[in-house]
């Protein structure tokens, strides 16, 4: 099977690539050319009309739930969701019940995926022992298994001594450890950024400070050790300055924005709309300014969706006992293109965050880029499509989003994994 | 969602006399001067004719949802409806279909689809009487009465303190009240707050720092860290309990005893009052501790005549939600 791309603009950040005009050509499950003669034999020509063909999207976080909660997402639904919103490869967090502590989870989540399609599901295997933070997970048999980051998602790491561990074992593994940085005694009891809203609003608050004394620590920790640590969906701008210090220094440390982070603040949540309610909390316009200029100038290396699909029983009850989190994987590139559009960040700078940039941070370099004898993982991209968010069209299993009738600039007209077509718009745009 | 099956009889001839004046009130956020005062005027016009005032609630049922514990507001709330000629229903939490973990969104629309003209809610969880509020509309035409949700809002508190405040100082503009102790999670706060603000008072703000965050500023709190100083500026004096079950963690002050040296009405402390000033307290008390028993029970204190306000003003607030008495068009 051969496709040809007919009139692209190939984009390919990470590897300088800005080709208008090009033509690139598909074979089976490779990149035969990237640049094609135009009239190249072919069975199926897509006419790319100057849109920009990308590496597929790379996400390092999301919640599939399954095995466990498959009420709220299946790894089918979950992969489908993956490949309407442009990307090839995702992260599974190990928010799975059982959770990923054993090869024989890593097993299911590979079968569930392969027959979900040709998305790739890479699993995060969890940091500890059931994620109860007491013990290391066996990390040497999750790494052989196919796992590609360790981390317990979302639960800090509580003992201190116990990450030291993680990062040094994982360090030796080549593998990297990501943390949910959160000082949970001063967060306790809080349901949203403790501000000027959550005054307003009579709910408990998260204090900003909450996070960066998480990510203070677990800074501290990976200098100590020297290891490779990825920071989580960071959401404030002190922590967002302890990083630049960190890597200011040389530290081996990334981190990750979630798109929610970068374009709601704190008073989405007026009207206690359980949509609204995240983890980390949507915080202040100063955080969100500070997120958006961390991603620009490098200090936060990646976005993650983040998608956290949550049920309609869930989500639409009392705002402090609603289950916190969005499903993102269908707007990620909405928010993240939409903010080019805004001119907060360059259109180079909006694909490497979501190609290379995270699959740098997995050290990988068989994903997020363009290469002939590649696979042929692909996003073409129209970024000047207007649409408007409507969950009950999502591919996801769950509808739980803040953005629901947001308008957005820019979207993922077509994917491709290993060459096969996992999502294609239709002409109506839906 | 859960949809709700309703026969087309029903939904068709339901409450003429409510379809279009029937109104929510969940918090004093969202109510005008204007309007604050329309029902203040009509709260003191009943209070007045206590006993001989129209029945405009006659044939109208009010239903009372509380998930929490209460005494004066339930009671004042049922006496309330009682003296309009309401028939009353009482739901509590603890012998309902919540105990069979049935959804407030749920439990809404059951009540909703039996047509009373008020449901009044108290919840522990901030924001609740407006999901409550939600799921009322998506069924029927009732009017939900927020009775306190979480931290939030007790709005007819925040009337009855207003109708106390007016007895005594006339007009509340240019006045200063002073709200001392947890305001943190003081609904009663807030809606005493708002309210006040919005008919020009000045409203000072004091106690433990953790308790009286500074953001309570955004909503037109002045905090003074000094209790003396707030005390012996204000008009009247309003003091708070703390609300230890609201708490998480370590106590925010190192004892009781430390707390009552600080921030409590002690009779020292009261004797700095202005000599006109006055002593309010929402209740529950707790005597000894933000209060001394000398105080609460002293020749300053307004607290039973708080409670007796109540009443009418949840009167008020009972005929505007049906759209009777001077709401009736």
């Amino acid at each position: 099977m051969r496709t040809l791309f007919r009139n692209v603009r190939l984009f390919d950040p990470g590897a300088g690539v800005d080709g208008p005009g090009r033509h690139v050509l598909v074979l089976d499950d490779r990149i035969a050319s990237l640049d094609a003669p135009p009239d190249a034999a072919a069975e199926r020509v897509v006419e790319g009309a100057g849109a920009l063909l990308c590496p597929g999207l790379v996400d390092l976080r999301c919640h599939l739930c399954e095995p466990g909660r498959t009420d709220r997402e299946t790894v089918a639904t979950g992969v489908a969701s993956a490949a309407r919103g442009g990307f090839t490869t995702v992260v599974a967090m190990p928010t799975t019940d059982p959770t990923i502590d054993r090869v024989e989870v890593v097993e299911t989540i590979k079968t569930r995926a392969a027959e979900a399609g040709a998305t790739r599901v890479l699993p995060a295997g969890a940091m500890s022992e059931g994620r109860q933070g007491e013990r290391l997970a066996e990390m040497a048999k999750l790494r052989d298994a196919g796992c590609v980051l360790f981390t317990d998602a979302d639960l800090p790491v509580p003992d201190s001594q116990l990450l030291r561990y993680a990062l040094e074992t994982a360090g030796d593994l080549n593998v990297p450890v990501a943390t949910h940085a959160e000082d949970v005694a001063l967060s306790q009891g809080g349901v949203m950024h403790e501000g000027q809203c959550s005054i307003r609003l009579g709910l408990d608050g998260i204090p900003g400070a909450a996070e960066e004394v998480g990510v203070a620590r677990d800074l501290a920790v990976a200098e100590l050790t020297g290891a490779r640590l990825h920071i989580a969906h960071v959401s404030t701008a002190g922590a967002v300055e302890l990083i630049r210090q960190a890597k200011r220094r040389g530290a081996r440390v990334t981190a990750e924005v979630s798109p929610l982070h970068l374009c709601l603040t704190e008073a989405a949540v007026l009207g206690y709309d359980p949509a609204a309610k995240l983890f980390p909390p949507l915080r202040t316009r100063r955080d969100v300014n500070a997120v958006v200029d961390g991603l620009a100038d490098g200090t936060l290396d990646a976005v993650a969706s983040d998608h956290t699909p949550r049920t309609a029983l869930e989500k639409n009850r009392e705002f402090d006992r609603a289950e916190p989190g969005a499903v993102s994987l269908e707007t990620t590139l909405g928010v993240v293109l939409t903010l080019v559009a805004r001119r907060e960040l360059t259109l180079e700078r909006a694909v490497h965050v979501l190609t290379r940039a995270p699959a740098k941070v997995l050290g990988r370099n068989d994903i997020g880029r363009l290469t002939e004898g590649g696979h042929a993982d692909l996003v073409l991209i129209d970024p000047e499509a207007e649409w408007t968010v409507q969950p009950q069209a999502f591919g996801s299993r769950s509808t739980n989003t803040p953005l629901a009738g947001a308008e957005m600039r820019g979207r993922a007209r077509l994917t491709m994994a290993r060459g096969r077509v996992t999502h294609e718009m239709n002409h109506d745009g839906s | 969602m859960v949809s709700l099956a309703m026969p087309a009889a029903v939904g068709g001839g339901r409450h003429p006399r409510l379809a279009a004046a029937s109104r929510h009130l969940l918090g004093i956020e969202q109510l005008d001067p204007v309007e604050i005062r329309r029902l203040l005027d009509r709260a003191r016009q009943i209070r007045n004719q206590l006993g001989e005032h129209a029945r405009s609630l006659s044939r109208l049922s009010v239903v009372t949802l509380f998930y929490e514990a209460s005494t004066r507001t339930r009671a004042s709330f049922e006496l309330a409806a009682q003296k309009l000629g309401a028939s009353i229903v009482t739901v509590a939490s603890s012998s309902s279909s919540v105990t069979k973990g049935e959804s407030l969104w749920d439990t809404g629309r059951t009540l909703a689809a039996m047509e009373p003209a008020v449901i009044v809610c108290r919840h522990p969880s901030a924001g609740a009487t407006d999901l409550l509020a939600r799921a009322v509309e998506s069924v029927g035409p009732s009017a939900v009465v927020n009775a306190g949700d979480g931290a939030h809002e007790h709005p007819t508190q925040a009337l009855l303190d207003a109708l106390t405040l007016t007895d005594r100082l006339d007009s509340l503009e240019g006045r200063t009240v002073a709200i001392i102790g947890d305001i943190a999670h003081s609904r009663v706060a807030r809606s005493n707050l708002f309210l006040l603000r919005k008919l020009g008072a000045r409203v000072l703000l004091g106690g433990p720092r953790s308790l009286v965050p500074a953001w309570l500023e955004t909503l037109g709190g002045e905090i003074g860290r000094d209790v003396d100083t707030l005390i012996a500026e204000a008009d009247a004096v309003m003091m708070l309990r703390v609300q230890f079950e609201r708490l998480s963690g370590p106590p925010p002050f190192p004892s009781l005893g430390d707390y009552t040296r600080t921030y409590g009405l002690t009779v020292e402390r009261a004797a700095r009052m202005k000599p006109h000033a006055f002593v309010m307290h929402p209740g529950p008390m707790n005597r000894g501790i933000e209060i001394a028993p000398e105080v609460a029970d002293g020749p300053t204190s307004v607290v039973a005549h708080q409670v007796r306000n109540g009443i009418a003003a949840r009167m008020a607030v009972l005929e505007r939600s049906v759209g009777a008495g001077p709401w009736a068009s």
